[in-house]
């Protein structure tokens, strides 16, 4: 098997945070990363980045939004009816 | 009989609302509103765009009930809309010119050990990060500068936290292309935002 080298774990991290990893290439990218300090940092940010955007994304729906919607659905035919 | 139809699955409300019971699709869009526009709001550039996104979509689920035909969850077939209509959204608009993000891409050395990352900048202070505003624009100047292919998945699978097979199927691709896409975008992502994710140079 290929020595597993910082490029080619990086290609497969998404398998790997997936658990879609082969065991073996599972191990192996283990083993690289216990060993590597830059892999261990940037394993660490790969996993922080999803986190970061999805707490600075958080919205909730103005209500005068829910209301707009409401209206303009009550304004609709029958559902299902209209096929246009 | 608006308050009996809330025990009911999405996809018996939709057959009921089918077959002509406006409260039960008023019950789908009470469940799903608040979903839909968050991730209308994360697909666009605007509160008024992600207020056009959710209309249309549940205009459009109204309109396509009949052809809704329970094979995938009710759920999975209004984000498939909404992804759309966000989709057809910027295809309308003049494009915004970005640069791409490839330059954040991770680096290696001939070896294909990780090489030095490049300097993007300095690093945000602490009071930054605490920032919730800063952070907030940061975010959204990151998800813009993002390609269509990579931002969708991007957000279904890791913001709005769908398994990868839920996102495939959203989006009509292969568990294998959304893996693709969402890794290419957590690491442009991951370069972009390097000051705040505590990446060592």
């Amino acid at each position: 098997m290929k020595k597993t080298t910082c490029r080619n774990g990086v290609r497969v991290l998404m398998q790997y945070t997936d658990g879609v990893l082969p065991d073996s290439r599972r191990s192996a990218v283990e083993d690289h990363v216990g060993a590597c300090r830059r892999c261990k940092g940037f394993v660490r940010s790969y996993a922080e980045t999803p986190r970061i955007l999805r707490e600075a994304t958080v919205t909730r729906m103005p209500e005068r939004i829910g209301r707009r919607l409401h209206r303009m659905l009550v304004a609709l035919p029958t559902p299902g009816r209209d096929r246009s | 009989m608006k308050g009996t139809t809330i025990a009911f699955s999405d996809e018996a409300l939709a057959r009921r609302a089918m077959a002509g019971d406006r409260s039960a699709f008023e019950t789908l869009v009470e469940r799903h509103q608040e979903r839909v526009y968050r991730l209308a709001r994360r697909l666009t550039r605007s509160p008024a765009d992600a207020e056009e996104v959710l209309q249309e979509t549940f205009l459009r689920a109204y309109r396509r009930l009949s052809s809704f035909r329970g094979e995938a969850e009710f759920s999975t077939w209004l984000y498939r809309i909404a992804t759309n209509a966000a989709r057809m959204l910027h295809r309308g608009r003049a494009r915004h010119p970005t640069a791409p993000l490839d330059e954040y891409l991770p680096r290696f050395d001939r070896q294909g050990m990780h090489a030095r990352d490049v300097d993007h900048g300095r690093a945000a202070d602490a009071e930054e990060i605490l920032d919730r505003k800063y952070l907030a624009r940061r975010a959204k100047e990151a998800l813009e500068r993002l390609p269509e292919r990579y931002r969708t998945p991007f957000v279904l699978r890791d913001l709005e936290e769908m398994p990868t097979a839920e996102v495939a199927s959203v989006l009509e691709v292969s568990n294998e292309v959304v893996r693709q896409r969402v890794h290419r975008a957590r690491l442009m992502l991951r370069g972009y935002l390097s000051h705040l994710v505590g990446v060592e140079p």
